[in-house]
């Protein structure tokens, strides 16, 4: 079996907000695990692989194997640990047990509250690496380096990152699912006279915070034809790392093209390329962030991001609509799940049942994390 | 507001005292001759681990910067300049750059070591070379 052979059969995606005081960790994660199940057409006895968030209490927080007591059955793989699971990386790392015959049905996801909501408006994460914090470094200044560095080489404009920000944040506007639901639409210049974050982005150039959870299923694709939804195979994936997570220093040249590795590598897979995709679920943690991998994954130049944004394409009536659900500029950010609730934005739309439905998409590219963070993992999805 | 130098690690503990003393440190690789940074155990270079501190001339330029308007932590004061510093023409660190206008950096300026005093000992930051100070030898002696 190969990674092709392997699909994604189920998903869930929890309430998504600002806050959720009423909700538990745990009580996201397992409404987000036993969710996608539920979705696939199995029963939890089914799943006999987890990369899923157990963040207690009961069990041993962060063992994915706390997951068999409530799973009622032994398990015959587990992956955990930094992002194993979620998004691209957890996804492609199940897909890899299930065609690697370690296990038959795999659930990747979990969920975060009380860690991040609240604690102001924007989504960021402080890497525990020595050299950083001292310097009054954090997640949104750490990608404004590289995106200083890019903007600096390119003449990339103001305005061509609010463009990519507006776009993204507008999808959102009227996705109900949304964070921001309802909040904008926002133009160019409402992008642009939001408050400095770090030079050169605004308050509404990067992600929001908040709290949720997200789930997904994969089985082989055999077994997926017996289930209730359109299968959606795991086509090719790739990882890349220049380091460890915010190693610092950081700057484009050294992390500018962090991801075109992986990129070729998973096309390579496919046997498809960037073109060919109908809609992209890339990482948003910021404009320039979303604009750069334009670049790497293949869709244009070097530097040329800036110019193809400005065509429209990335528009939800473009040719590559990206983030349709908002992304986590507007739909959600709530520490790592939001990377799986892009992989569920991806089904969906390979599904046909997104809020903002590409019209007979069959191929998705979802990607995770980026150049500011010195890791990228991205998966090739398509109809099965 | 105050600012404090981490606990260090035992990879870091002559780095940071060092830097309390205003001596800006930078791990040396004498089999293959770099000097490399954040420290490793193991040499960036060679893989090996038989690396030792030296005295960097403290001088460098600036490749990369970003005015940091929201600062995490009220210890910051804001705007303040998070800088990527090219140091003695071959290795990079993430640092400050402070004594000047935020809007006077820019990349591929001379910058010279200074020491900001805190809590816990001093951290290295870097001051536009043309700026009034005195050189981190003089600046190195603790009143
Ligand atoms: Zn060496």
């Amino acid at each position: 079996m190969a990674l092709r052979d392997v699909a994604i059969v189920g998903l869930h995606a929890t309430e998504q907000a600002r806050r959720l005081p009423h909700r538990t960790a745990l009580d996201l994660a397992q409404e987000a695990v036993f969710g996608a199940i539920a979705d696939a057409g199995l029963r939890p006895a089914d799943v006999d692989g987890v990369a899923a968030d157990w963040p207690g209490p009961g069990g041993t927080v962060d063992e994915s194997a706390s997951w068999s007591r409530s799973l009622g059955r032994s398990l015959n793989w587990v992956g955990e640990g930094m992002l194993d699971t979620a998004g691209a990386r957890g996804v492609m790392k199940a897909a890899a047990a299930i065609a690697a015959g370690l296990c038959d049905v795999a659930v990747v996801g979990g969920g975060l509250s009380g860690r991040f909501g609240g604690r102001g408006p924007v989504g960021v994460a402080v890497a525990e690496v020595e050299f950083v914090d001292v310097w009054g470094a954090y997640s949104i200044p750490l990608f404004a380096l590289v995106a200083q560095g890019y903007i600096r080489r390119f003449g990339t404009t103001p305005e061509q990152l609010a463009t990519v920000a507006a776009t993204i944040r507008n999808n959102g506007s009227s996705n109900p699912e949304a964070m921001m639901y309802g909040k904008g639409p926002y133009t160019v210049d409402d992008i642009l006279a939001s408050p400095l974050v770090a030079t050169p982005f605004h308050l509404l150039d990067v992600c929001i915070t908040g709290e949720g959870g997200g789930a997904v299923v994969l089985t082989s694709l055999e077994r997926a034809r017996d289930l209730p939804h359109q299968p959606v195979a795991v086509l090719g994936a790739g990882m890349e790392f220049a380091g460890n997570h915010g190693m610092p220093p950081l700057d484009y040249r050294t992390v500018g093209r962090l991801g075109a590795a992986a990129a070729q590598r998973a096309f390579g897979a496919a046997g498809v390329t960037a073109r060919d995709a109908d809609v992209l679920a890339l990482y948003d943690p910021n404009s320039f962030e979303l604009l750069r991998q334009l670049e790497v994954i293949g869709l244009c130049g070097e530097g040329e991001g800036g110019a193809f944004v400005d065509d429209g394409h990335i528009a939800l009536d473009g040719r590559y609509p990206t983030n349709p659900e908002g992304g986590c500029l507007s739909y959600s950010w709530n520490g790592t799940q939001h990377m799986t609730l892009k992989v569920a934005e991806a089904v969906r739309q390979i599904r046909g049942t997104a809020v903002h439905q590409v019209p007979g998409a069959e191929v998705a590219v979802v990607a995770n994390a980026g150049s500011g963070t010195r890791h990228y993992e991205v998966v090739v999805l398509g109809k099965a | 507001m105050t600012r404090s130098t981490p606990t260090p690690s035992e990879l870091s503990v002559e780095f940071w005292s060092a830097a309390a003393k205003h001596r800006l440190l930078v791990p040396y690789c004498g089999g293959c001759g770099i000097r490399y940074f954040p420290p490793e155990r193991l040499c960036p270079g060679c893989g090996e681990p038989g690396w030792h501190y030296v005295e960097s001339t403290g001088t460098g330029r600036v490749v990369a910067h970003t005015v940091v308007h929201r600062a995490l932590s009220p210890d910051f004061a804001t705007p303040f300049v998070l800088a990527t510093v090219e140091v003695d023409g071959e290795w990079t660190m993430l640092t400050n750059i402070v004594d000047c206008d935020p809007d006077q950096v820019a990349v591929g300026l001379p910058v010279r070591v200074r020491f900001l005093d805190c809590e816990g000992g001093a951290l290295p930051c870097f001051a536009p070379e043309s700026s009034a100070g005195s050189p981190p030898d003089r600046t190195g002696q603790r009143p």
